[in-house]
């Protein structure tokens, strides 16, 4: 007698067709992973800094291709853009004993800097900045195209020309 | 009963849902990546060369015979001065005092050199003492079907004057 309703119950779970179809559970077992896999992509696409790129290329791979010269002489930086990669400004590293200090050109001379196109130049006294400097080094920045619009892109230490003269 | 149940995704329906995806990561994964590829550099032809025959400099105009010595055809040229013996680059912009041998463009020269061709500039009214020159070619070249104007930093001379 007992067997017999248990039998009965079972059979009548088996029978029961209530519940989530096989189509709405993959529907949802999809929509869940791309949902998911939107919030992981937006949460590291945050973390991650945009580079940009210039010429249709990774701006950091650009800094490859940037070619100038620059000496110091009588307390005048001299520069001079010898390659086709236009400079929008330049960080000048002034290394005295253990450290250094950094000058933005763009930002200290704003009225003299205009970049550096393709065979563009710029001199500047700056005697006043340099003092008994060991070695000043200058780090080229170019202009970048990002989803943002245009952002400046500093180049890696590696980038760096000593400047001769000093 | 459960895996007596047919209904869900076929599998027709299954395949294209693979393959849409896969194309559209592939998609996604090109896009962000081919910037990376590293493509070739605007730059001059080896063979660009130009020289100095003459130069002749009163202390407030500036002469010089230029010479294309090299294979291909230079446009013009950048040429700037130094104004103090101890300086190494030159900074000062001369093209602003040409006067013959060549049109002011913005920062350049502009004259055509075809291969072996020689003209003389006459620059006028220096007014600040120079001490050497410097003169870096340029062209126009053909890059993805438009034209160009490109500095050929590699070929760049530098010249000290004899000051009279």
């Amino acid at each position: 007698m007992k067997n017999s309703k248990v039998f009965i119950l079972k059979k009548t779970i088996y029978k029961m067709k209530k519940g989530v179809s096989p189509v709405i559970a993959t529907v949802l077992l999809i929509s869940m992973v791309i949902v998911l896999g939107l919030i992981i992509f937006l949460w590291f696409r945050g973390m991650i800094v945009e580079e940009g790129t210039k010429f249709g290329k990774n701006v950091k791979l650009v800094c490859e291709d940037v070619n100038f010269k620059a000496s110091y002489s009588e307390g005048i930086l001299s520069i001079v853009n010898l390659g086709n990669t236009p400079i929008f400004n330049m960080h000048l590293r002034i290394f005295e004993g253990k450290g250094y200090d950094t000058l933005d050109l763009k930002e200290k001379y704003p009225e003299d800097w205009e970049g550096l196109n393709s065979g563009g130049t710029f001199s500047q006294q700056i005697d006043g900045e340099v003092g008994n400097a060991d070695k000043l080094t200058l780090i080229p920045i170019l202009r970048a195209k990002s989803s943002k619009g245009e952002i400046p892109y500093i180049c890696g230490d590696e980038y760096a020309r000593e400047v001769e003269g000093i | 009963m459960l895996l007596q149940d047919k209904k869900g995704v076929s599998i027709m329906v299954g395949y294209i849902l693979l393959i849409v995806g896969a194309l559209v990561m592939g998609g996604l994964v090109y896009q962000g990546l081919k910037t990376y590829v590293p493509t070739e550099i605007i730059d001059c032809p080896e063979g660009v060369s130009i020289f100095i025959k003459e130069k002749v400099y009163d202390g407030n105009n500036l002469k010089i015979t230029l010479v294309n010595n090299g294979f291909f055809n230079i446009n013009g040229y950048f040429i700037h001065a130094t104004t103090t013996q101890e300086q190494k680059v030159a900074t000062l912009d001369l093209s602003e005092f040409i006067k013959e041998g060549g049109i002011k463009g913005g920062g350049f020269v502009l004259s055509l050199f075809e291969p072996n061709d020689e003209k003389p500039s006459n620059f006028e009214g220096i007014d600040i003492e120079i001490y050497s020159i410097q003169i870096i070619p340029m062209r126009f070249q053909k890059e993805d079907s438009r034209k160009r104007f490109v500095a050929c930093g590699n070929s760049k001379i530098n010249e000290d004057l004899n000051h009279k």
